[in-house]
């Protein structure tokens, strides 16, 4: 059944798009990532404008992030006072990215400057994560125990000055790196229509030490916070939202969760993370062959301006 | 619809319409007058039809001779970039490119048989006729370069959005023809030009201009302009649409 998405003017089919939805919605529960960074590319690929699918995508993303927040909120997993921070932050982020994300638009370096962040990005965090879950499996194969990190071990980053005690995380550290962490993730989240879980959970566990169980519910209320400032700012902006399309993606997206989220059950931690680390390389790698092999069409054409004819 | 074309068919034989010093003249009429993007929108072929008759207070009553037809359909015009890729540093990536101003973004031409047999590249040329003449009118760089032409044309034509059909159009008499096209799901919203040109002996005799409209109904409509008109407030909805989904699901789920 086709539907028309008035928005990105032109006609896909219903069960695709919900499909898509479904089935990144399921590997999104299953590791407990948003997955703006598997359906932006995959909406590319499947001919909707890029710009179109950014910043759909950022609705999509912020549907996804709510039903997680809800309950990790139920168990009380969010330290609200650092999500505080990392919200104000990340909207300051988030204008200054849809202002990048307008002017590369305008100079014809938006699919570039897309295509490179994903590269950069996510082949940097799949290497890093595939090293440390082979790390994780090898040592649980020969057995040795990890002493666990714990939470209040300092580094440079917390003697920085402006000091806060963030009391449910159990810190008292330097507002700066919360500050800058909350300000990129907002930037690169809308510049590249990913709420950027998979590179704030990384932040928020190695540089700021927040505990575990607080870690993903105060990330996630983040991710909802830049990606509804996204929506807002790109509506504003470049009117490419196309609500039909993300309403489409959040339905599937949000039933396809759940199945994820019991699936996840049944694997372990450490494969869980090296089947991720194998997923993120694996757009990273489709990314960088479009940069780097000699494109079987050297010529495009787009339309100037903001889109959208008479109506 | 077809009703209505009926209808406007023979209205639109009442309306005389004057081309002095033609002999000729054509009467024609489509199928619809507006086409309408709704959400299950899915492409729709439109009709179009016209008899040739003679001039009014001309002496003989029926029209001889062998006529061709060739319709020319443009969409609404607006700006346009090309853009080449280029290998720098390793990476492929958008060096040069070239603007096109107030370029149609649909342009279809439709006979009754092959175009090199009903006329000559003379006449397509000096009235513009081809996709190929469309970019020479366009371009706005000073210092042009003619490859960006031809390659716009082959991209424009790739989408389905420019192209040339010479069997779309039918006699089915001396005078009576009809013509249909076929409008793609991604078909750009506007208003749309229809040229008829009646060519006798390969050339020109007499022509006539008609417009369609294809916009957005409903929700499509609703939406579209509601994103351009309030986009602010278009954008909260949004993010309440969003919240609101999530919040459904997670208490539909409760995991």
């Amino acid at each position: 059944m086709q539907i028309y998405l008035p928005i990105a003017e032109l006609s896909l089919n219903l069960f695709f798009l919900v499909g898509i939805g479904g089935a990144v919605g399921f590997l999104s529960g299953l590791f407990g990532i948003g997955g703006g960074f598997l359906l932006t590319p995959l909406l590319i690929f499947s001919g909707i404008p890029a710009p179109v699918a950014v910043a759909s995508v950022s609705g999509q993303v912020a549907a996804a992030s709510t039903s997680g927040a809800l309950s990790y909120f139920r168990r009380g997993g969010i330290d609200f006072h650092l999500a505080l921070y990392l919200v104000l932050s990340g909207i300051i982020g988030a204008f200054l990215g849809v202002a990048a994300f307008s002017a590369l638009r305008a100079a014809g370096h938006l699919e570039l400057v897309i295509s490179l962040g994903y590269l950069v990005f996510l082949g940097f965090i799949g290497v890093a994560m595939i090293i440390e879950s082979i790390r994780a499996i090898l040592r649980s194969r020969r057995g040795v125990v990890r002493p666990a990190k714990l939470p209040g071990q300092h580094n440079w980053v917390h003697g920085l000055p402006l000091r806060i005690r963030f009391k449910r995380s159990k810190l008292y550290i330097s507002v700066l790196p919360v500050l800058f962490i909350g300000a990129s993730i907002g930037f690169l989240g809308a510049l590249l229509g990913i709420g950027g879980g998979f590179i704030l959970v990384p932040a928020l566990v190695y540089i700021l030490r927040v505990p575990g169980n607080l870690v993903i519910g105060t990330s996630l209320v983040q991710v909802i916070a830049i990606m509804a400032a996204a929506t807002i700012l790109h509506s504003v902006n470049s009117q490419s939202v196309d609500i039909l399309l993300a309403f489409c993606l959040m339905v599937g997206g949000v039933i396809g969760a759940q199945f994820g989220a019991s699936a996840g059950k049944y694997l372990r931690g450490e494969q869980l993370r090296a089947l991720l680390a194998l997923l993120v390389l694996g757009v990273a790698i489709r990314f960088a062959l479009v940069l780097l092999l000699e494109p079987a069409d050297l010529f495009s054409t787009a339309v100037l301006g903001i889109q959208g004819l008479a109506q | 619809m077809k009703r209505f074309s009926i209808f406007f068919f023979s209205a639109v034989f009442l309306l005389a319409f004057n081309n002095a010093g033609f002999s000729q003249r054509l009467v024609n009429a489509l199928s619809d007058k507006q086409i309408s993007i709704d959400s299950s929108f899915a492409g729709e072929t439109i009709s179009f039809f016209g008899n040739i008759e003679p001039e009014i207070g001309e002496r003989e009553k029926v029209i001889e001779g062998t006529f061709n037809i060739i319709m020319v359909i443009t969409g609404p015009s607006i700006d346009r970039v090309v853009r080449e890729k280029s290998n720098k540093f390793i990476i492929w990536l958008n060096s040069n490119s070239q603007v096109y101003e107030k370029f149609p973004s649909y342009y279809w031409v439709l006979s009754d048989a092959s175009l090199d047999d009903i006329t000559t590249p003379e006449v397509l040329e000096e009235y513009s006729l081809l996709p190929k003449h469309q970019p020479q009118k366009f371009s706005k760089n000073a210092n042009k370069d003619n490859r960006f032409d031809k390659e716009l044309v082959r991209l424009m034509k790739e989408e389905g959005y420019f192209g040339i059909n010479e069997n779309a159009i039918d006699f089915h008499s001396n005078s009576f023809y009809s013509g249909r096209l076929e409008l793609p799901a991604n078909v750009p919203v506007g208003s749309y030009l229809v040229q008829t040109y009646l060519l006798k002996d390969g050339e020109v005799i007499s022509q006539k201009a008609q417009g369609f409209f294809i916009r957005k109904t409903g929700f499509e409509r609703f939406l579209g302009n509601f994103a351009k008109q309030s986009p602010l407030l278009y954008g909260v909805f949004a993010v309440i649409l969003a919240l609101f989904t999530g919040w459904l699901g997670g208490v539909a789920f409760r995991r």
